[in-house]
């Protein structure tokens, strides 16, 4: 604040961690579904939305490679691919499979013939139908303050798969304000710290700078009468619901994710959302003692059930 | 909000503290006694409008003086036109009720008629004395009154760097340093405690009137309160706290809606002599300024909405009219227009055609009313339902705003039941043509409409709960946006020309 740097405060980093605990540790057959309320709304969810994105994320697995490149020679000849080249990502058109001394490669046409070994493969995607890849360009706007945040993590591999690791359901505008335009630092201490916004970490699908980077949070308007075909029957690792539209259209959409609901106090609906939040948890399973996060910022109203997956 | 005014919202939350400011005030504690005495006298005389009149004005008197920050004897709060109307209602009641009950109520009128010399305003002092203490631009004023041009005034002149603030803005408001609710905390939404905008709340009432916690948390299970309690920490130069026999139940003077008279006195409005009347099951709800309007309570039907939501710039939705609620700002004709304005938008759109078109559509309706006149609709839908319709829900059929059926066969099917089957082409392309021009004025009404409220006042919206709009592009004359204070718990069957109009309420009959 006034340009010195702070940690996150408390509730930041509680909401962090209480989107990250819906993604851990899910018992078969039931679900979690937490209702949270705030004084304000502002950036209450993209904070949940954070933790459950890290909570989420699992870098890829080389032991798929193999069934990776098989999947990709599947592909009918000439299908549009985008590949990971260092830093940037590229686009081009599938050539097949072909021996070379007894190695498995894939061939691509991009500006010229090029050859990838089958082990090498996990980066490279179909691109979607519909979609057009226009130009290389770098795969992530800001790799060093992913890496920052969350030590350990390949920026670039973070950015180099489409996955879901969870949906952001709300104003898609007031939540844009909040994931794209303002800047936190990494780490705070430092005397050359790395600026970035969330999107960097979420890298939501409604914010994409083009239509086929590479996503990781679903973000659906609060107000949306269907979800996108990629999103109808997915279960993401967990849905965050911002505020009472949210909960109250769409809270049915995903009956397996576990959920997080904010409601902020202010809201015009806070009370309908909450009654209605209220019934469901009369007829939960059982209580979630959510005490092992730590002492819950006094501001909030914390709520956690286990239902039944339906 | 940004990120760092979001860190002091909740910072605020934290430390937070409200006491409560009691002010005496003899004239309207003499009030306040007589009124509570009538009340008492006439509880059980609920069906004699003129005793129920006679308290509601006496209520909505006191409602106003604890709201208001301006002296009684000031025209604004009308006084002088209350004992008016207390004088022609007592004069009434005289005759047929014991004595003591008319003496009840000329003491009201007494009372009442010293208010109208009274140029004192201690609630108004008392806030300003609070305001001193802290830095005026970082200060509010949080009212609930009606008459808030005259109260900003006063504040303007008072504090002028000091902004006043409707619970309606109360989402948007940043951290404050001090905030004064005027009028007993119960009247005010749970959020002005249980999300407290400013370090310090001073809580000022008359000290005749008991306040009452207010419920804060919202979600059930057992977990420590949120936000903060008002605190009772009396001046030093206070009198002494009234003993409980003396103070006045602030929630006792809660607005009570009177739902039936509202319904009784709104209904007909739209009547027209000599026109075929259609009826159709429809909610009465108030609106922000007085006023009111029947909406169907219906499936099918929808209005435009202004959402203003987690502070968004605001959108318009189309929202079905069951889901209409407390709080929701709906868009409708101005006073003096009726009905839905997409109809003449697309009769713009259809030309020349619209008249003929138009003309199909009332022919299918009447022959469809015949049917249901001859034979009563529960057989109309019965037999509709043997010939092969799932859900003929002939009763929305037979309104204007009905156009066809989703499907063609179900048409078809209605054609024929109602001797038009040899023609049920020519009128399923016409409904067609309609239908698609009242989809495009939607569209351009929507587009229009949403430009509109991006360029209006905000503000105003917020504390008043109505704006005006035009739409220079489209004659559809004037528009208003307006919020939904209260819907009734129960529906009405109305005639179709009574929906969608907007209604001035007689203040009583909600405010009593």
């Amino acid at each position: 604040m006034d340009n010195v740097a702070c940690p996150l405060p408390s509730w930041a980093t509680y909401l962090v961690k209480l989107g990250e605990s819906t993604v851990e540790g899910p018992v078969t057959g039931q679900r979690t579904v937490i209702g949270v309320t705030v004084p304000t709304r502002s950036f209450a969810a993209a904070f949940c939305a954070l933790g459950v994105a890290s909570a989420a994320y699992v870098a890829v697995d080389p032991a798929s490679a193999r069934a990776h490149f098989e999947w990709l020679g599947s592909l009918p000849l000439g299908t549009p691919v985008s590949y990971r080249d260092g830093h940037l990502l590229k686009c081009g058109n599938l050539l097949g499979i072909e021996s070379v001394k007894g190695i498995d490669y894939i061939g691509i046409t991009a500006k010229g013939t090029y050859r990838r070994r089958w082990e090498k493969c996990l980066e490279i995607q179909e691109i979607e139908e519909g979609q057009v890849f226009t130009r290389p360009r770098p795969l992530t706007a800001n790799p060093d303050f992913v890496e920052a945040c969350v030590p350990g993590v390949d920026a670039l591999a973070h950015a180099s798969f489409t996955a879901l690791d969870g949906v952001l359901v709300g104003i898609k505008n007031v939540l844009e304000r909040e994931i794209m335009r303002e800047e936190f630092i990494c780490p705070f201490y430092a005397s050359d710290p790395i600026e970035g916004v969330l999107n960097d970490l979420l890298r939501c699908d409604a914010f994409a700078a083009n239509p086929n980077d590479h996503d990781r949070t679903a973000v659906v308007s609060s107000f949306a009468s269907e979800l996108s075909a990629s999103l109808v029957g997915s279960s993401p690792p967990a849905v965050v619901l911002d505020g009472p539209s949210a909960y109250l259209r769409l809270r049915s959409m995903w009956k397996r994710s576990p959920l997080i609901a904010i409601f902020d106090r202010t809201s015009s609906s806070a009370q309908e959302a909450a009654d209605a939040f209220n019934q469901e948890y009369a007829l939960s399973v059982g209580d979630i003692d959510m005490s092992f996060l730590g002492t819950m910022p006094a501001d909030f109203e914390v709520v956690a059930y286990s239902e039944a997956v339906r | 909000m940004n990120f760092v005014e979001t860190v002091e919202v909740h910072e605020v939350a934290l430390i937070a503290v409200a006491t409560r400011e009691t002010v005496p005030s003899p004239v309207t504690k003499q009030l306040s006694h007589f009124v509570r005495e009538l009340s008492t006298l006439v509880k059980d005389l609920e069906d004699d409008i003129h005793w129920i009149s006679f308290v509601r004005r006496c209520r909505r008197t006191l409602r106003d003086l604890i709201t208001t920050p301006i002296a009684p004897n000031r025209s604004t709060l009308d006084v002088q036109g209350t004992t008016i109307v207390l004088e022609e209602l007592l004069a009434r009641c005289r005759g047929g009720y014991p004595a003591e009950m008319i003496e009840a109520a000329e003491y009201c009128i007494l009372a009442i008629g010293e208010l109208t010399i009274d140029a004192s305003n201690p609630l108004g002092e008392r806030t300003c004395e609070i305001l001193e203490t802290g830095n005026p631009k970082n200060s509010g004023v949080l009212v609930l009154t009606r008459h808030l041009d005259a109260t900003k005034s006063w504040l303007a002149n008072k504090s002028p760097k000091t902004r006043l603030f409707m619970t309606a803005e109360f989402p948007e408001m940043e951290k404050l340093e001090s905030l004064v609710i005027l009028g007993p905390s119960c009247w005010f939404p749970s959020f002005v405690l249980g999300a407290p905008r400013a370090e310090s709340i001073a809580v000022v009432h008359f000290d005749w009137l008991r306040d009452h916690p207010l419920e804060r948390n919202l979600l059930a299970g057992d977990h420590a309160s949120v936000g903060i309690e008002v605190s009772n920490a009396f001046r030093a130069d206070a009198v002494a706290p009234l003993d409980e026999e003396d103070e006045m139940d602030a929630e006792l003077l809660l607005p009570k809606v009177d739902w039936d008279r509202l319904a009784k006195d709104s209904a007909g409005i739209g009547k027209v002599s000599g026109d075929a009347h259609q009826y159709i099951e429809a909610r009465l709800y108030l609106l922000a300024g007085g006023f009111g309007v029947y909406l169907e309570a219906i499936g099918e039907s929808s209005i435009d909405s202004v959402e203003l939501e987690g502070g968004s710039e605001p959108r318009l939705r189309r929202k079905s009219t069951l889901h209409v609620s407390r709080g929701d700002y709906v868009v409708l004709r101005s006073f003096g227009g009726s009905g839905d304005y997409i109809v003449d938008i697309a009769d713009v759109d259809l030309g020349r055609s619209a008249s003929q078109l138009r003309s199909l559509q009332r022919e299918w309706k009447s022959r469809l009313g015949e049917k249901v006149e001859d034979l009563g609709l529960g057989l109309v839908e019965y037999q509709l339902k043997r010939l092969g319709i799932v859900s003929p829900n002939v009763r929305y059929r037979l309104l204007r705003q009905s156009i066809k059926s989703q499907k063609s066969d179900d048409f078809r099917i209605l054609m024929e039941y109602i001797g038009l089957g040899d023609r049920a082409e020519k009128f399923w392309a016409a409904m067609n043509e309609i239908h698609s021009a009242h989809i495009r004025a939607g569209h351009q009404a929507r587009s229009l409409l949403e430009a509109a409220v991006l360029d209006a006042d905000l503000t105003q919206l917020r504390q008043t709960g109505h704006i005006n709009v035009s739409l220079s592009e489209i004659d559809v004359g004037a528009l208003g946006v307006f919020r939904v204070e209260d819907g009734s718990p129960t529906t009405q069957i109305v005639e179709e020309e009574d929906v969608r109009k907007l209604i001035k309420l007689e203040d009583d009959l909600w405010q009593g």
